[in-house]
């Protein structure tokens, strides 16, 4: 729709049909390309002037410097970049190009929100519940709207699984309305309540370690060194519910564009 | 081509597979050492900063100027987790990530190496021609003695078989003479029999014949 070419880009940036895409949503996206941020903002407000709604200039200014034959850096970035475009084709199909800079710019994020959450006296907003809460709740919101838009009356069959019989009707519906508005909760508290208990877990060992190392205890060292696979798994689990995160919101798009 | 791209496409080849157009490759080289570090490392060997380091380390410990807190040791494991990991792990993710800028380079030059590959097998093709037309000729060489060798033979052949015809009608002529001879010889020894026969009259036979007894009855035994 609004025609958009639906054509994945092989290389991030050096396709010249790479659609129409807000700077809204690619900012977040442009910021791992080499702080073209600024530079993007520029030329938006330039052509906002021009062109409505085209940002090609920004996408093509976060291009700048990158090669054809990548370095490092640069080929990290466009695995990432790759991994959630797999992330989007298999969750959501071909119409999932225009999700794509979302779910990048949220994978990124969260992403990187956990990560730095695993720093001494940092508190990242993915921690604490009631952002990850309104965030989940915000994208549970959108997705709604989008598919009353997009089915109208039809939104409501969602509510009703297909090959069910109608007798069970009073059970089933009330049933399907709390297990699709939970998801606004589920979605967030999973990952606020991951790294919350992560970096509880981490804390206590950490103030049990430092208590025993500071009475001089034999056992002081070693709960701190046992602390170090536990660091390694919280390592994990940020990048993890990142993805899981990602996918779920790519997934219930796909619920959007689909239906059943 | 002209200017720059004729300047890379001639030395393409000890070109950087990535480079970056405001540096020379030359510019691009291995870190210095700092002044602390050389400082250090002149004075205290090898081991001088990371013992330094550790002895500040414990005097704050034991001074209370580094506070063992939940999140100092939280940190010190994240830091350290970090560092162990950044060791083990970064030389695979380095290959792998070249890995992959050689694959898009090789994706890219498919057609460059197709052309090549073609052009060497070309040449290799061109290269065994050549070779076997220097065996040709040998082989013709050879072929051409087989030839004489074979004329040779049928010439001697045909020698042999004159030589052994000829000897054939002269050895019938020498067999003709031969029998002539010898039928001339029978024929006279039997007319010199017959004549010498005839010759004998009837007393040299009685007498013949009564030499004959006489010695006979010498011989016998008494």
């Amino acid at each position: 729709s609004s025609g958009i070419n639906a054509e994945w880009p092989l290389r991030p940036g050096l396709s010249r049909t790479a659609g129409r895409i807000t700077t809204t949503s690619v900012a977040p996206t442009l910021a791992c390309f080499n702080g073209a941020v600024p530079r993007a903002a520029q030329l938006h407000t330039t052509r906002t002037i021009r062109d409505e709604t085209t940002s090609e200039g920004a996408l093509m200014a976060a291009a700048e410097g990158m090669r054809v034959i990548p370095t490092r850096s640069q080929s990290a970035k466009e695995m990432l970049y790759l991994f959630v475009q797999d992330l989007c084709k298999q969750n959501i199909g071909e119409e999932g190009y225009k999700y794509f800079p979302f779910a990048l710019g949220l994978f990124t994020t969260i992403g990187a929100c956990n990560v730095l959450n695993l720093l001494p006296y940092v508190e990242m907003p993915t921690q604490i519940i009631g952002c990850t809460v309104a965030m989940s709740a915000t994208i549970i919101g959108g997705v709604t709207i989008k598919c009353i838009q997009k089915h109208k009356l039809d939104f409501f069959s969602f509510f009703f699984p297909a090959g069910a019989p109608l007798g069970l009707a009073p059970l089933l519906v009330p049933v399907e309305m709390i297990s699709f508005f939970s998801r606004a909760i589920s979605l967030g508290v999973r990952l606020g309540a991951n790294l919350t208990a992560g970096h509880m877990i981490m804390h206590i060992i950490a103030d049990f370690g430092a208590q025993l190392t500071a009475s001089g205890s034999v056992l002081g060292p070693v709960t701190c060194l046992a602390l170090l696979p536990i660091t390694v798994l919280e390592m994990a689990v940020a990048m993890i519910q990142a993805y899981v995160f990602s996918m779920l919101t790519t997934m219930y798009i796909r619920d959007t564009i689909e239906l059943h | 081509m002209l200017g720059r791209t004729r300047f890379i496409t001639q030395r393409a080849s000890t070109l950087p597979l990535v480079s970056f157009s405001n540096k020379l490759s030359s510019d691009v080289s291995e870190p210095k050492k700092g002044k602390l570090s050389s400082f250090l490392s002149e004075r205290t060997g090898e081991t001088g900063a990371g013992v330094l380091a550790l002895g500040l380390v414990a005097t704050g410990v034991s001074k209370e100027m580094i506070v063992l807190d939940a999140d100092v040791i939280a940190g010190s494991s994240l830091f350290i987790c970090t560092a162990l990991m950044a060791k083990k792990a970064s030389p695979a993710i380095v290959k792998a990530l070249d890995n992959r800028a050689k694959a898009i380079h090789n994706t890219m030059s498919e057609g460059k190496q197709i052309q090549l590959a073609a052009y060497e097998s070309a040449i290799a093709e061109e290269k065994e021609a050549a070779a076997s037309l220097e065996a040709a000729s040998e082989i013709f060489d050879i072929k051409r003695e087989l030839v004489q060798i074979e004329l040779e033979t049928e010439y001697r052949r045909r020698i042999k078989q004159v030589h052994q015809e000829v000897k054939k009608r002269l050895d019938y002529q020498v067999e003709l003479e031969n029998a002539k001879k010898a039928f001339i010889r029978d024929h006279i020894i039997n007319w010199l029999e017959k004549e010498v026969v005839s010759s004998i009259t009837a007393e040299q036979e009685e007498a013949n014949i009564n030499q004959c007894i006489a010695n006979l009855s010498l011989l016998a035994p008494q």
